[in-house]
């Protein structure tokens, strides 16, 4: 197989499925009509609800939910070879991901444009949407161990990386300046940032930040706490408008140069069932892939992005397949380029020792893969090198230029994640403490405090990315987003067959049951065999993530007993299509 | 002779159609990404426009308001917001959706 073929293949895939499987839920399932007014029409009001040309919201929800998880997940996942990795993304984007994506979405804009936890909340049971706030909470925690974790091997690994990246800083405060004090026209503006964004990858190269992994969660944990106190249009802002232009340069750059590449894939196509990944242990490919592979593939977060802002803005219920299910297969698409890209140079950036004995058989690139992604800076470092080596071949681009670009598009993502955590923070904690604010006024007003909501996940987040074991805590981070995703699947679920009255829409039920079950599974795989492994180095994050673990797989049997039981239910058929606008 | 002209004018009309479509589309893409910069901004903003409100109408919710001839000066620029709080207070169950989409985790 060569890089080409694979890309082409996945296009065909995405396009063909896109106009047939899509179609037959935009058709068949939620009988989607323009004749229905969406709530950005229906509940106009100038600032929540306004309807948005479906481009500009296509653009603005693939930017919501496109981030650096589809690309570690995938690159971690070639361990198994290319082809599972390659055929969970696509399998998992087409009949899973983009299908709750979607669901999320259309369920959300017939409920007035209500969160899937509330919807959960109406039509299983009020504790189901209870569920889903401590899922945040757990996710939001793993998600700052996961991010810090990857973050600080590769700014240890390539010290030119935080250098560029506090150059861009620098930058997007200039530009800040340029833009709102000087009120520079703003294409000049903009010319003038990526050009300093450009010198900021350049310069990363001759002034290195050479700290420890430790010092640079120590960093870290700061960044986040403080971050919060920062306004927004100082710093976030334009960094976040430079953030995006590195995005679109990277998806550019990638997908023309493996396109126009005809290099054949290295890595093998299949090594075995169980390779050691997780905490050196055995990891079966299925149930645990899903958890490693995360976003590429499916992500429950998707479900609040769908139902928190891009159904109050979706101007024709048609225009929700080419959102909803659209948006989740270019997320598909960058993975893609992920494994493609490190299939074809996987080899060619690892240090030749490593790349001989990988090169043996495929047991040994299976045994061996996980040293040599520790060795060239975790799953990041392993990307950026390859999409160098990519676009150097391809387009004969600078590689020490590219890989700095490269590693600096990951980054960027996992920092604007790491800095928005404390504002989530505090809502999933106003959610979660609200029985408790009657019974305990006090440790409540403490607690929801906005600099103890924020320190909180960020000090257990950057406790358990302490131990640098990334390989460990991605899993768990996996596994909290997929929780997530089941509980939206199950909730979409019960909304198509018990709402709408499609009591045979079997490709939303297997799908939600395929993955509850396959997390369930995961978890309690990872429970038993990867967190006493994990005991034996570091106990008190292997603590910390067996309790966040317990947690989860309680919660999860107590959504599938309550889906069961509101299953047993007769349905309350509400007519195709319809409108189940205001209900309380 | 019209005939042949009338068919390669509307195959020019049919390209230049695309080729606005395929303009229209990226612009748009491209409006939209550059629009993920700014909903950090969005969201302050609606929150400055609550506590704004909280301000003049707080008595509602046990907030000692500003001396009344002052709220009064002040509530009619609130018209606006007071139809969003309305709506808000109707139709919005929770904010995590809205910072979700600030939140880059993919």
């Amino acid at each position: 197989m060569n890089s080409t073929f694979a890309i082409l293949i996945a296009i065909a895939l995405y396009f063909i499925f896109y106009f047939t499987y899509g179609k037959h839920l935009e058709k068949k399932v939620v009988k989607a009509d323009d004749d229905n007014e969406t709530p950005a029409q229906r509940l106009f009001d100038g600032v929540d609800y306004v309807p948005a040309n479906k481009y500009v919201l296509f653009g603005h929800h693939f930017a919501s939910i496109a981030g650096a998880a589809p690309i570690v997940g995938p690159a971690i996942a070639l361990a198994w070879g290319w082809l599972p990795g390659l055929l969970w993304v696509w399998f998992g984007n087409i009949f899973i991901g983009a299908v709750h994506d979607y669901l999320s979405l259309m369920s959300s804009v017939r409920y007035d444009g209500r969160s899937v936890q509330w919807i959960a909340g109406k039509i299983i049971k009020e504790r189901t949407g209870y569920a889903f706030s401590w899922f945040v909470l757990f996710a939001l925690i793993l998600v700052v161990a996961a991010f810090g974790a990857v973050l600080g091997k590769i700014f240890v690994a390539q010290p030119a990386v935080p250098t560029a990246y506090f150059l861009k800083i620098i930058a997007a405060l200039i530009l800040g300046v340029l833009m709102y004090r000087v009120k520079l026209d703003f294409r000049l503006a903009t010319i003038i940032g990526i050009a300093m964004l450009a010198t900021a990858i350049f310069l990363g190269k001759f002034f290195p930040i050479s700290l420890s992994y430790e010092i640079w969660m120590v960093v870290f944990f700061l960044y986040i706490v403080i971050a919060a106190s920062i306004p927004v249009n100082i710093l976030l802002q334009p960094r976040d408008y430079l953030n995006a232009w590195l995005l679109v340069t990277g998806l550019i750059i990638g997908g023309i140069s493996l396109f126009i590449g005809f290099d054949t894939i290295q890595i093998p196509t299949y090594t075995k069932w169980s390779v050691p990944i997780i905490a050196g242990k055995d990891t079966p490919f299925w149930p645990v892939v899903p958890l490693i592979i995360a976003c590429g593939s499916l992500s429950g977060f998707h479900s609040m992005v769908a139902s928190g802002t891009t159904a109050k803005q979706l101007e024709s219920e048609k225009e929700g397949l080419f959102i909803g299910y659209g948006a989740m297969f270019t997320e598909g698409f960058l993975s893609t380029i992920v494994i493609v890209s490190i299939g074809v140079f996987g080899y060619s950036v690892m240090s030749p020792d490593i790349a001989e004995t990988l090169k043996i058989s495929s047991a040994n690139f299976a045994e061996g893969y996980g040293n040599a992604l520790k060795s060239a800076g975790g799953p990041v470092g392993m990307f950026s090198k390859s999409f160098a080596m990519a676009s150097h071949e391809a387009l004969n681009l600078p590689i020490d230029f590219m890989i700095i670009l490269a590693s600096m598009w990951v980054s960027s993502f996992a920092m604007t994640t790491l800095d928005t955590t404390n504002r989530i923070a505090r809502y999933a904690f106003s959610e979660i403490l609200e029985p408790v604010k009657d019974k305990a006024p006090e440790v409540y007003s403490v607690l929801s405090q906005r600099w103890i909501a924020s320190a909180i996940p960020a000090g257990i987040g950057i406790a358990l990315a302490w131990s640098g074991a990334w390989s460990v805590i991605w899993p768990a981070f996996g596994g909290a987003n997929q929780m997530l995703a089941s509980i939206a699947l199950i909730t979409c679920a019960v909304w198509v067959t018990k709402t709408l009255g499609n009591t045979r829409a079997l490709n939303v039920l297997i799908p939600a049951l395929f993955l509850w079950l396959t997390v369930t599974i995961a978890l309690i795989w990872y429970m038993f065999v990867a967190i006493p492994a994990f005991m034996e180095s570091n106990p008190l994050q292997a603590v910390i993530l067996g309790i966040m673990m317990t947690g989860m797989i309680l919660l999860n049997l107590l959504l599938i007993m309550d889906f069961f039981l509101i299953w047993k239910e007769k349905p309350e058929f509400r007519g195709q299509g319809s409108v189940v606008g205001n209900q309380k | 002779m019209s005939g042949i002209r009338n068919k390669k004018m509307n195959n020019k009309n049919k390209k230049k159609k695309i080729l606005g479509n395929i303009k229209k589309a990226i612009d748009g893409i491209g409006e939209g990404l550059r629009s993920s910069s700014t909903q950090a901004i969005q969201f302050e903003l609606k929150e400055l426009e609550n506590v704004f409100c909280l301000l003049i109408l707080g008595s509602f919710s046990g907030i000692p308001s500003p001396p009344a001839f002052l709220s009064l000066n002040l509530l009619p620029h609130l018209e606006k917001e007071i139809r969003v709080m309305l709506s808000r207070s109707k139709n919005i169950d929770d904010p995590l959706g809205d910072i979700f989409s600030v939140f880059d985790v993919g």
